[in-house]
């Protein structure tokens, strides 16, 4: 089974969502919807206090080369544009929606024929009106990165989700295989491309096997890779190298090596706003974790607080310890619950207090060397080198380590048995070394 | 016996053409030497660190003589021997420590300013800050970690018990490392006769100050209105000390309702 180096199993807790089809959240009463969901510029407002917009409504815009427009999620009122709570910023601009209950859909959101007379432009077009953004976690925007500055000759599809607890991908392949397929080879009529693979662990063996059929049934030359089960295979580079055996060179994109990575949500994104005419203006999140009563996959309008999903879910089971927004390996702990889900929120995992506990309890001690870290990291890096830079305050040394490697995964921190906050100190060298 | 006379003649021989050689020698490359070196060189503390940039004592000793570095360079000799080597190079010394400015703290929250939620992560201000925007309601606020103690390389800064950093104004040697490092931009140098300053730098509103910390400047007025030469303004919700008219009077200090004005 095809793999890349580095990484490790870890165990998933993917059962506790795993089995729960996706539900429609109840709309919410109100809104808030931030103006920086996106890697890049930052929106502006479109619109003032005061305004009636439906749902669908375009509310945010940047002339920037790289950003991603955002629209109203429900039809109400503009209560007030002001700085309020965000998953990864802290504080942002956001826009607030009251709803008028209707949910009344903007008057361009019609269903769209004949699309295979679209060109490659109008398609990106359409893609850039709707907002369109990765949903993988990292909220690229879609245009741009459908629109390489190189020829690329493949397309990966990222079905792996190969974050623990996490189930949204899942389902989506389990439940709109059609519509996931469909936006796939839009993409590809978009790129151009004649090589499409779509790479899925084997711990997702029915999502695998629906897709083939599907394939053979539409007749779509689509290929699907089962890969074994390992973190991080979801970061696009590492998926490069599992399924194509080809290395993106440090500081290089997949474009550099003729590859597109997406994920599979973003394939369903594309098919709506296609077909449909549908900007992004809900997503599928997991709400998971031994804390919460009722784990499921929800359907959520952007914009629409955490604490209504828990809520849904009936609640806690016990007094929670930690509230993270997407996966416990890259998510972001949260100190509220009164947060509106993003677009790149995949996830609302609660964790109890004894979980928290084991991970933080003699937290920090000193590095044994026993390498750990080195075997995991999944760019061949040398994490210890760079956590003993920042204990010894020399960042200036660190630069020899190549920090800008790391892509985040957690994976040393994972693994470390000194439980020393690796990624942690890698992150404050990069700020600081930029 | 032959051979005896023989061998002493012929080393005689050797010793007296190698002395008359060497004496030609060191008469034809003479180098003047300062005597002022050797006893600069012996005034300076000889650890040879290097810590002033040159190789070593001897050779900041040259270049002290030689006038093309300042006597400030070496951080390691104390004042007495400064003077001393000021006196061997005939130039005045002054004490430098009352003159180089002095790192202050200007945030007077520390335990007292309210958490939005505890910080798990690296002790470090500078991953506390950009984690959820800072664990503490005031944006302003001193996150707590301890980055410029680590930083200073004269061990002035120390965390007290309430969470702020407490700067020994008799260690600080004024190199304004804690100042680049720190990432709420809280510390700030102060000339040492200015004796007042502000220990607040949160732009807030009073209402909101209050709610933070009850303990940062809440842009009352008192002080402006007290000031006999009114050098304090408000800039932004944020009481504002003009030093160059500042006469030290420290009337300020008494009326400031929040105790956000300290005297060094």
């Amino acid at each position: 089974m095809k793999t890349f180096k580095g990484g490790q199993h870890i165990d998933g807790f993917k059962h506790l969502s795993r089995e729960m089809a996706i539900k429609t959240l109840p709309l919410p009463s109100q809104v808030i919807i931030p103006l920086s969901q996106h890697t890049g510029a930052v929106c502006e407002p479109v619109v003032k206090k005061g305004d009636m917009v439906k749902t669908g409504t375009l509310i945010g815009t940047s002339d920037k080369l790289i950003s991603s427009r955002i629209h109203a999620s429900l039809s109400g009122v503009i209560k007030d544009i002001l700085e309020y709570n965000h998953p990864i910023l802290g504080q942002a601009q956001a826009v607030i929606i009251d709803s008028d209950g209707n949910d009344t859909l903007d008057s361009a959101i019609v269903k769209r024929t004949k699309i295979e007379l679209l060109s490659k432009e109008q398609l990106l077009e359409i893609i850039k009106n709707a907002g369109i953004v990765g949903l993988g976690g990292a909220a690229f925007p879609a245009q741009v990165k459908l629109n390489p500055l190189k020829p690329v000759d493949t397309l990966l599809i990222n079905g792996v989700e190969c974050e623990p607890y996490l189930t949204c991908d899942y389902r989506l392949m389990l439940e709109h295989t059609n519509s996931i397929l469909k936006g796939i080879v839009l993409m590809q009529k978009i790129i151009g491309v004649e090589t499409v693979i779509i790479g899925i662990e084997e711990d997702k063996l029915e999502a695998i096997k629906l897709l083939r059929n599907k394939c053979v049934e539409k007749k779509y030359n689509i290929e699907i890779v089962c890969l074994k089960a390992k973190y991080p295979q979801g970061a696009e580079k590492q998926l490069i190298k599992a399924i194509l055996d080809r290395e993106v060179p440090s500081g290089k994109l997949p474009f550099d090596v003729g590859v597109i990575v997406s994920n599979v949500g973003t394939a369903f994104a594309v098919f709506e706003a296609v077909y449909n005419a549908k900007p992004l203006y809900e997503r599928v999140v997991t709400v998971t974790g031994k804390c919460v009563k009722q784990p499921s996959n929800l359907k959520v309008r952007i914009g629409t607080r955490f604490k209504e999903l828990l809520d849904f879910c009936q609640g806690f089971t016990q007094t929670p310890g930690k509230i993270i927004m997407g996966g416990p390996m890259m998510g972001m702990s949260q100190y509220t619950d009164d947060l509106p889900v993003i677009k790149g929120t995949s996830g609302i995992l609660v964790l109890s207090q004894k979980e928290v506990q084991e991970f933080s309890q003699g937290a920090d001690q000193s590095c044994i060397r026993c390498g750990r870290c080195v075997n995991i990291c999944p760019v061949g890096m040398l994490p210890y080198a760079l956590s003993l830079c920042v204990e010894m305050n020399k960042l200036d040394k660190a630069a020899q380590y190549n920090p800008f490697d790391c892509i985040e995964c957690g994976a040393c921190t994972y693994v470390c048995p000194a439980k020393r906050q690796i990624l942690s100190g890698i992150r404050l060298i990069k700020a600081v070394t930029r | 016996m032959k051979a005896i006379i023989l061998g002493v003649m012929a080393l005689s021989g050797l010793g007296l053409a190698f002395g008359v050689l060497l004496a030609w020698v060191s008469k034809k490359f003479h180098v003047q030497i300062d005597p002022r070196v050797e006893k600069v060189t012996e005034l300076l503390p000889g650890v040879n660190c290097g810590a002033c940039g040159f190789a070593g004592c001897s050779a900041l000793a040259e270049a002290l003589v030689a006038d093309t570095a300042q006597l400030t360079a070496c951080p390691v000799s104390g004042a007495d021997s400064k003077k001393q080597i000021a006196q061997e190079l005939g130039v005045c010394a002054v004490d430098l420590h009352n003159i180089t400015p002095l790192a202050v703290v200007a945030c007077n929250g520390g335990t007292r300013a309210k958490d939005k939620f505890k910080y798990q992560g690296l002790a470090d201000c500078r991953v506390a800050v950009k984690t959820m925007g800072g664990p503490k309601n005031c944006k302003y606020a001193c996150v707590g970690q301890g980055t410029c103690a680590t930083v200073c390389p004269a061990n002035a800064i120390s965390m007290r018990a309430d969470g702020i950093p407490l700067i020994n104004p008799d260690l600080c040697v004024g190199c304004t490392k804690c100042v680049a490092v720190c990432p709420s931009n809280i510390i700030y140098m102060l000339e040492r006769e200015k004796k007042v300053y502000i220990k607040c730098r949160s732009r807030d509103k009073g209402a909101q100050v209050m709610k933070n910390c009850k303990c940062g400047c809440i842009a009352c007025m008192k002080c402006v209105k007290e000031c006999p030469v009114k050098c304090i303004s408000i800039v932004d919700n944020l009481a504002v000390i003009d030093h160059a008219k500042c006469i030290n009077c420290q009337k300020c200090v008494a009326v400031c309702p929040t105790k956000c004005i300290a005297v060094l």
